[in-house]
């Protein structure tokens, strides 16, 4: 464990040292967030506050899906491509070691950048949860927040290049924003792709992380979505772990 | 006298990239004994990073065995890799973290533990305790070698493998580097160095294996190898005697005048000199000036890749 700590510790200050890493990670959504109340906020039915109480939990979402799967993939990929990974490779270490570190790393960095925008969300638009909500998103987000990581590292793996690895990832991302009712609403689908929807890792995130801000409950769905959630994070880590690449190609 | 045992032995490594398009390594074996710093030497793209490699568990050969210290590193790579460090061809550094955070991660993942006083002491050895709080990106390129070759310590390594470990430094910074290998042999550990400079393999290895395009062609110590090329040392002699005399001394391949002095090549320098004193007695001459030039690693070097050319050709 101690191993374990002190490798995480090292990413968790490489990652906060990097002045491109804060922005994308800490300052830009809570700057979309800012854009979204200034924008949308003064038009909506429910007025500023209720769409704030709407909108936040969305954001929240929409962070930590494209933070896992864009944003923790950048770690990885440097490490690989600068050659650093290589060096590692001629230590003892385990992939699954690292792979836990990786992952530790990126959810801690989404942890706080989700707590960032709740906290600018409460300062500066009044953006109020009460505290049963609370506690019942916590461990949901964390594991939403632990898929979402697991999937960018899957892409990571499968990845010969950080090029590729990030155009997968931003498919990945924009096919699942419009196919799981996070941007638009599901009954403007197709019925097929409706379905198929329904069965994509971010469905479960969007309904974890959503329901319980939103209504205070785990939703209609619930069982559903923690199998699902809990699948795609043990297949995701598995497959990672399998296929993790120690150097770039090409 | 006993033979010093094994630290490194390989046997027919076969090794290759691409899915055996690229063949890197065609049979190599060699044996490095404990205690020794033993060079290897080739052209670029020779096949030294890979054998280095290949010891490290970094690449898989297609067939062939390596064992360090007598554990076999296809088998075990764990246990190999906890006796090794190693410094890569390519310095990679995580840029964003000081000098002894490095040194403490690199550590971890050796399950190393080391205090920092432990750490300081290894950044003091490479001249670096002024810059352990300073980010490794923040370096020059030889303060990251440096730092390189203290990581490839941190885990108190019996055999340490270093490649190229002096590339981008300058002279009195290899000369530091140099020192300090020679301290890792004082205390006892072996040392392996791949490098493309005859002058670092010549001051510093005890033996040399000189591998070409992926086999070894020759080795042994810098002295053997010198010797095994009968390479003609020069003699550059103040002396009035006719060069048809001096052609015909023993061990004399040739024989010339140069800037007033005669140049004479001998394979046997010390017969040559023997004989020419005598001459020079007999003929009433005195020798004003002797200058013996030895022949280096380099032109022994440069012997052997000719002729693994030759025979590459032939084979073709």
């Amino acid at each position: 464990m101690r191993r374990f700590f002190i490798l995480t510790r090292a990413l968790v200050l490489t990652t906060l040292r990097e002045p491109a890493v804060l922005f994308w990670n800490l300052a830009f959504p809570v700057l979309l967030l800012v854009l979204y109340v200034l924008i949308f906020g003064e038009q909506a039915r429910a007025g500023r506050a209720g769409f704030v109480q709407w909108i936040v939990p969305g954001v929240v979402t929409l962070n930590i899906l494209s933070f896992g799967l864009i944003g923790s993939t950048s770690l990885t990929m440097q490490m690989r491509e600068a050659g650093v990974l290589r060096r590692v490779r001629a230590t003892p270490v385990s992939i699954s070691t690292l792979f836990a570190v990786f992952v530790a790393t990126n959810v801690l960095v989404c942890i706080a950048q989700t707590a960032l925008v709740l906290a600018f969300a409460a300062l500066a638009f009044g953006w109020r949860a009460e505290l049963d909500r609370l506690v019942l998103s916590l461990p949901l987000m964390l594991l939403a927040i632990t898929l979402s990581v697991a999937l960018g590292q899957l892409v990571s793996s499968l990845s010969p290049r950080f090029a590729l690895a990030l155009a997968i990832a931003q498919v990945l991302f924009f096919l699942q924003l419009f196919t799981t009712g996070l941007v638009m609403p599901m009954d403007l689908l197709p019925a097929w792709l409706g379905e198929v929807g329904r069965w994509l890792p971010a469905y479960a995130i969007g309904d974890l992380v959503r329901w319980p801000l939103l209504e205070g409950s785990l939703g209609a769905e619930a069982a559903r979505n923690l199998g699902l959630a809990f699948a795609y994070l043990l297949a995701s880590g598995a497959l990672a772990v399998r296929f993790f690449r120690w150097e770039s190609r090409g | 006298m006993s033979e010093a045992p094994a630290a490194i032995v390989v046997r027919d490594l076969w090794a290759s990239y691409n899915r055996g398009r690229i063949e890197a390594l065609r049979g190599v074996s060699l044996t490095v004994a404990a205690g020794e710093i033993f060079g290897l030497l080739g052209p670029n793209g020779a096949g030294k990073t890979t054998l280095l490699s290949c010891v490290e568990g970094l690449h898989v050969p297609d067939r062939g065995e390596v064992s360090v210290l007598g554990v076999d590193v296809l088998r075990h790579p764990n246990a190999v890799k906890r006796k090794l460090g190693a410094q890569l061809q390519r310095t990679a550094l995580i840029s964003n973290l000081t000098a002894l955070e490095l040194l403490e991660a690199y550590a971890a993942l050796y399950d190393c533990y080391p205090s920092r006083q432990t750490l300081m002491a290894l950044l003091e050895r490479f001249d670096l305790v002024a810059l352990a709080h300073r980010r490794a990106g923040q370096l020059s390129g030889g303060q990251q070698q440096r730092l390189a070759l203290a990581l490839a310590l941190v885990n108190d390594p019996q055999i340490v493998l270093l490649d190229e470990p002096t590339a981008s430094l300058d002279p009195q910074a290899r000369r530091a580097v140099w020192a300090l290998i020679r301290q890792l042999r004082d205390e006892g550990r072996t040392v392996v160095i791949a490098t493309h400079m005859l002058d670092e393999a010549e001051q510093l290895c005890q033996r040399v294996g000189v591998i070409n395009k992926g086999r070894v062609v020759a080795c042994g110590s810098p002295a053997a190898l010198i010797a095994a090329a009968q390479l003609a040392a020069e003699l550059r002699v103040a002396v009035d005697l006719p060069l048809a005399l001096l052609r015909a001394l023993p061990a004399v391949s040739s024989a010339e005048m140069r800037d007033g002095y005669a140049l004479i090549r001998s394979t046997q320098p010390e017969q040559t000199l023997q004989a020419l004193y005598t001459l020079a007695r007999s003929h009433n001459a005195s020798v004003r000036s002797i200058a013996v030039r030895h022949p280096t690693l380099e032109e022994a070097y440069l012997r052997l890749m000719s002729e693994s050319a030759e025979t590459s050709a032939k084979e073709a």
